[in-house]
This record gives structure tokens, C-alpha cells and sequence, in this order.
């Protein structure tokens, strides 16, 4: 009975690290895509995701203690395709100098180009040259809860993150679950002064809309069901309120004809620069700091 | 603001909320808008208010043997009107999503019910049931329940079968009727809930809220037959006192025994509950959390009650037991 306790706890942390997985990739991709506005304070993108079983929520602890012999940093995930995967990593490696949310690397590397990352497999320890392209500085989190949510914001030392809520992940298709980031990247892109707001539209949340909008089709994502994803997620969506054509001060994320109507023209946007080969540079973000 | 509509065979499309409009001038792009996402997502809803409707209608007619004196009678199916909708673009939205109008409406007719089988569809317009009008869901409430409120009041015991009632109905303009034999049912009603959460739960006696999360969750109807049954279960069975491992099995037990009986393949019940313990880890502890961080670690764990893993034994051997029984034909009721 014990085992079979176990095997069913188990299957729930191998699931909550898949959908946190799915979220650090999709925020590595966006990371990348926001890269010419985030000036010189760059870090890596490597499509890596990692876990120590400290972090587990508490429900995981007993099977983040049987996946994991001690509290070192441990990669849980690599994401096909990705510098980590080409780097080497696998699922297992212990990352030795990394033990918070930021990969060290062994020396502190400037600008682009291939950093050494110290590892240990099977006992070994190892270094594998890490060529990643960088992103803008973001942290992302999946946090557990029954409310359809994301935000973004900064923490007192001024590092910037964002978080999605597990609803979503469970729920949203890739691209719009890359859309619900992008935008929170939207907001932060907004916070970190990259954006000239008078070019823009008044209103915050179409801002970041719109910004989020592009990340998204710079990182490749598919875009055309992000509307839909806006309607039945981030809305409270039996509560028909929400459409009507005053936005409600109460809610984080109002869902208001004009903002749908705003997304629509963005995706036109973007779809006419997609069609015509052009830059995809959304209006009114400075000129690439670099 | 939201209003709820009476009770024939549960939930009322009234129940998808009200609109809201403002004086203020609008443009019109941005009201074709408003009128736009109503739309949409009144269809969206009542897709999945559809899918609930017939599960709860095979699980609860499915089940009657189980309620002896609480059972009601039902048709099956989703009726409202366009009135039900607050301001204009929700009642146009409505109208369209909904195939709504001013009489009262069919929205649904679920699935190998009374309603099904006597060939009302959805769209059709209900204008009189026994010749006596129907304005509003009430009137139809009211007629349905008819026989089972005069068999109580007079102390009678329920008819076997209830006598058929016959529908005026409006069909693409032309009048035609239907007889409609309710049937006998157990009182709970499902309704839904805008949450992402992922189990359901009693909002009263017989009513039992299934979130959204849930029913977007589960893709197969068999697993999440199983997963309401046992909520249903509960709600009928759980008495003050039981304790919670003998109220967890009982549910389960009934509530495969429910799904079984109403057509929904007995074997799922072991992939919903697993399915679901995956997400919510919760319940593989019965709710409980397995231990507080600051506590020693393994110690109080390996004492703690792992709820799901005990049943799951149980559920495994009764869905065996009930696709057995199917299999030879058996009655499933204990």
C-alpha cells in the first residue's frame, strides 16, 4: 500500500515538473525574443529546467526526497532543440555552482559566446560548454492554485519575474500559454523603461498585449488562437460581466472589447510583417540598446 | 447580477449570467465586439453545460434505485429564453448562441432521454404543455413535477411510470406536438462553475458544482462519469458521524456502480481517480497534507492515512466486478 502511495505521489511530481518545464521553455524562447530591449543585463536562455527537493511544494516533499538522494540542484529537464540540449545536459546532471533560480557558470563570462558549466554525472564531475543565446534577465515561475492568474512584478533586490499560474499550463494550448507570458513579459518590457508608452495605446494591459503579442511571433509560437485563449482563461469566463464595455477596476486583467479588438489589429500587424518578410519590431520600442 | 431559473432537469441556461451595458456611447466596432465575444462565449459555456447535462441525466435516472422516496421526475434537457439575458447584446447574443426566443426554448435535449425520445429537438419552441401555457421555465417545472408533488400530498406511493405529457411546440414556424414521458430520476442536479479547480463539490443538498477545470480536465465521459458519481454518491449517502474512509469507499463503490448503470465504462474509474491524483496530490492523502515542513520528514509521514492508494485497490476490484456483472448481463444494484 505504501508502494502504491508512493507510485501515485510520484506520478504527481513527475507531472507538476512536466507543466514547470513547459513554462521554462516557452519563457526561455520569450526571454530571447525580448532580448534587443533589455539592454546589456543579459543571462543565458539554455532551455534547461532544474530542481533541488528543497523547493518541492510541501504536498511533493516525500516524492522529491525519493527522486532526489540529496539538496543539490538537479536537471529535471532539457528541452529538445535548445543550447542546453546541445551542450550535452541531460536529465539527472547535478548543476554544481547553481543553487538558486540562475545558472553560474564557471567563470563569469562576458556578452555572448559559450560558457563552462560545471557539472556532475554519475559521480563524475564534468564541464560542458554552454552556447546559449541570451534573453532579458526574467525570472519565471509556475505556482499552484485554482485561480486562472498570471503577473508580473519585481522582487526587493530588483530582479524581475513573472509567474503563471498552474491553471493555465494545464489548459492552454502552447501558444497561448506563450501568449498569457508573453504578455506579463509585456509588462516587465513596460517596467524596465525599453518602451516609449506615448507611442502606444493608454491603456496598460492592451500595451502589454501588444508587446506580448510580438515576443510571441519572434519566438516562432503560433498566434492566431491567442484570442480565444484571452476570452476563456484569463477572464473569469461564466462571469459575463466582464464583457461588458466598462472595464472593471476590481479585475488584473479586464477583458474588454476594445483590448480584443486592439489584439486583433496587433495580429494583422504581424501577420502583414510575417507575410512581407519584414523586421518584426513592434512601434514604439527604442532602438536595441546594443 | 445573475439570475437562476427553475429546475426542469437541472440547470437553466439562465444560470450563464446576465449582461451589462452602460449608456455611455460606444463605438460601433467595439459593440459588434461585445456581441462578438457573448456570442462565442455563450457557445462555448453551453457546450459544456451540454456535455454535464447528459452525463448528469444518465447518471441520475441511471441511479434512481438508489434514492427510493427522494426521486424526482425529469425529461432532460436545457430550456431558457432570450428574456433571461440582461440588455441587449446579451439577449441578440443569446438569441443567436443560443437559438433562444421569446417563448421558452430548447436548448438541449440530452442524450436517451424522455425529451430525446419523443423527438423534441433543440430550437424548438415549447408553447403549451397540456394545454396549459408556458411562459417561463416554471410552467414547465411545475407540469413535470406535476405527478410526483400530487403522489406526495396525498401520501401515494410514485407511480412505476408517469403519464405522458404533451408538448404544443413551435418548429421553424409550424406548430407540432410531443409526448413526453418523464421519467423517474435522483434529485441532484449538476450545475458548473467558472473555477479551474478540478473537483467537484456540494453547493447544497442536491446540487453538486462540477468547475470548469474538471470538465476541461477530463476528456472522457467515462472517467468523468465516474469522478460526479461518486460526488453524487456522497451527497446521497454521507451522514453525520461517518468517518471519512468509510464515506470515501461508500462513494466510490456507488458512484462506480451509478457510472456502470448509466453506460459508462466501469474500468474508467481507475484512470479518473489516477488521473486526478496526479494533479491534485492532495487527495492521494485524503486532503491532508502529508506533513508540515518544519517537522521531521519522514517520520510523520509513514504513519499518515494515504487515502487514495487504499481505495484504489477497492476501485480497482469493483470496476472488475461491475464490467464482470455487464459482461453477463447481472443487474448492477447492490
Amino acid at each position: 500500500m505504501q508502494a502504491e502511495a508512493d507510485r501515485l505521489a510520484d506520478l504527481g511530481y513527475a507531472r507538476w515538473i512536466g507543466a514547470a518545464s513547459r513554462v521554462a521553455e516557452i519563457g526561455d524562447r520569450l526571454r530571447v525574443a525580448a532580448a534587443p530591449w533589455c539592454g546589456d543585463d543579459l543571462t543565458p536562455a539554455a532551455g534547461l529546467g532544474w530542481t533541488r527537493r528543497t523547493w518541492a511544494r510541501n504536498i511533493h516533499e516525500p516524492a522529491a526526497f525519493r527522486r532526489f538522494p540529496d539538496d543539490r540542484v538537479y536537471v529535471v529537464f532539457v528541452a529538445p532543440g535548445m543550447a542546453g540540449e546541445r551542450a550535452g545536459f541531460e536529465v539527472g546532471d547535478v548543476l554544481l555552482d547553481s543553487p538558486t533560480y540562475e545558472l553560474v557558470f564557471v567563470e563569469d563570462a562576458q556578452g555572448s559566446g559559450p560558457r563552462r558549466v560545471r557539472i556532475e554525472r554519475d559521480g563524475t564531475e564534468l564541464e560542458l560548454e554552454l552556447d546559449a543565446p541570451l534573453g532579458c534577465p526574467w525570472l519565471l515561475f509556475m505556482q499552484e492554485s485554482e485561480q486562472v492568474n498570471a503577473y508580473a512584478s519585481s522582487n526587493r533586490r530588483g530582479q524581475a519575474f513573472a509567474v503563471v499560474n498552474r491553471p493555465i499550463v494545464r489548459e492552454a494550448r502552447t501558444g497561448d500559454l506563450a501568449f498569457i507570458i508573453g504578455h506579463e513579459f509585456g509588462h516587465l518590457l513596460l517596467d524596465g523603461g525599453a518602451v516609449d508608452r506615448a507611442r502606444l495605446r493608454a491603456d496598460r494591459e492592451a500595451q502589454a498585449d501588444y508587446l506580448g503579442a510580438y515576443l510571441v511571433a519572434r519566438a516562432g509560437y503560433e498566434l492566431d488562437a491567442s484570442t480565444d485563449m484571452l476570452f476563456t482563461s484569463l477572464m473569469e469566463r461564466d462571469d459575463i460581466e466582464g464583457l461588458s464595455l466598462e472595464p472593471l477596476r476590481n479585475r488584473s486583467h479586464p477583458v474588454t472589447p476594445a483590448r480584443t479588438l486592439a489584439l486583433r489589429e496587433t495580429l494583422e500587424e504581424i501577420g502583414r510583417k510575417l507575410r512581407a518578410q519584414a523586421d518584426l519590431t513592434p512601434d514604439g520600442l527604442r532602438a536595441p540598446a546594443r | 447580477m445573475k439570475r437562476f431559473a427553475g429546475r426542469v432537469g437541472g440547470l437553466a441556461v439562465t444560470a450563464l449570467g446576465a449582461l451589462t451595458c452602460t449608456t455611455a456611447p460606444v463605438s460601433e466596432p467595439v459593440r459588434l465586439e461585445t456581441f462578438e465575444q457573448a456570442t462565442q462565449m455563450l457557445e462555448r459555456t453551453a457546450a459544456e453545460r451540454r456535455r454535464l447535462k447528459d452525463i448528469e441525466f444518465a447518471l441520475t435516472h441511471g441511479s434512481q434505485g438508489f434514492c427510493g422516496e427522494l426521486v424526482v421526475a425529469r425529461v432532460g434537457g436545457i430550456f431558457g429564453t432570450g428574456s433571461s439575458f440582461v440588455g441587449p447584446i446579451g439577449q441578440r447574443a443569446a438569441m443567436r448562441a443560443l437559438d433562444l426566443g421569446d417563448a421558452l426554448s430548447v436548448v438541449h435535449v440530452a442524450r436517451g432521454g424522455p425529451l430525446e425520445r419523443a423527438g423534441v429537438r433543440a430550437g424548438d419552441r415549447i408553447l403549451s404543455v397540456d394545454g396549459a401555457p408556458v411562459r417561463a421555465l416554471e410552467d414547465l417545472g411545475a407540469a413535470v413535477s406535476a405527478q410526483v408533488t400530487a403522489a406526495r400530498s396525498e401520501g401515494r406511493a410514485l407511480p412505476q411510470r408517469f403519464a405522458p405529457l404533451r408538448l404544443q411546440l413551435l418548429r421553424d414556424s409550424q406548430e407540432t406536438s410531443a409526448r413526453v414521458e418523464p421519467v423517474r430520476a435522483c434529485p441532484i442536479q449538476l450545475s458548473t462553475a467558472t473555477s479551474p479547480a478540478l473537483l467537484p463539490v456540494a453547493t447544497g443538498t442536491f446540487v453538486a458544482t462540477v468547475p470548469l477545470g474538471l470538465l476541461r480536465f477530463m476528456d472522457s465521459d467515462d472517467q468523468l462519469a465516474s469522478i460526479l458519481g461518486h460526488q453524487i454518491a456522497h451527497q446521497l449517502f454521507d451522514r453525520d458521524g461517518d468517518d471519512l474512509v468509510t464515506r470515501e469507499s461508500r462513494a466510490d463503490r456507488i458512484g462506480q456502480i451509478m457510472a456502470a448503470r448509466a453506460g459508462f465504462d466501469p474500468m474508467a474509474a481507475i484512470a479518473a481517480w489516477e488521473e486526478l491524483a496526479a494533479e491534485v496530490p492532495e487527495i492521494i492523502y485524503g486532503g491532508r497534507v502529508p506533513f508540515p515542513r518544519s517537522q521531521t520528514r519522514f517520520g510523520l509521514f509513514r504513519v499518515r492515512h494515504h487515502a487514495l492508494a487504499e481505495r484504489l485497490e477497492a476501485i480497482r476490484s469493483t470496476a472488475r466486478e461491475l464490467s464482470e456483472k455487464l459482461a453477463r448481463g447481472e443487474d448492477l444494484l447492490p
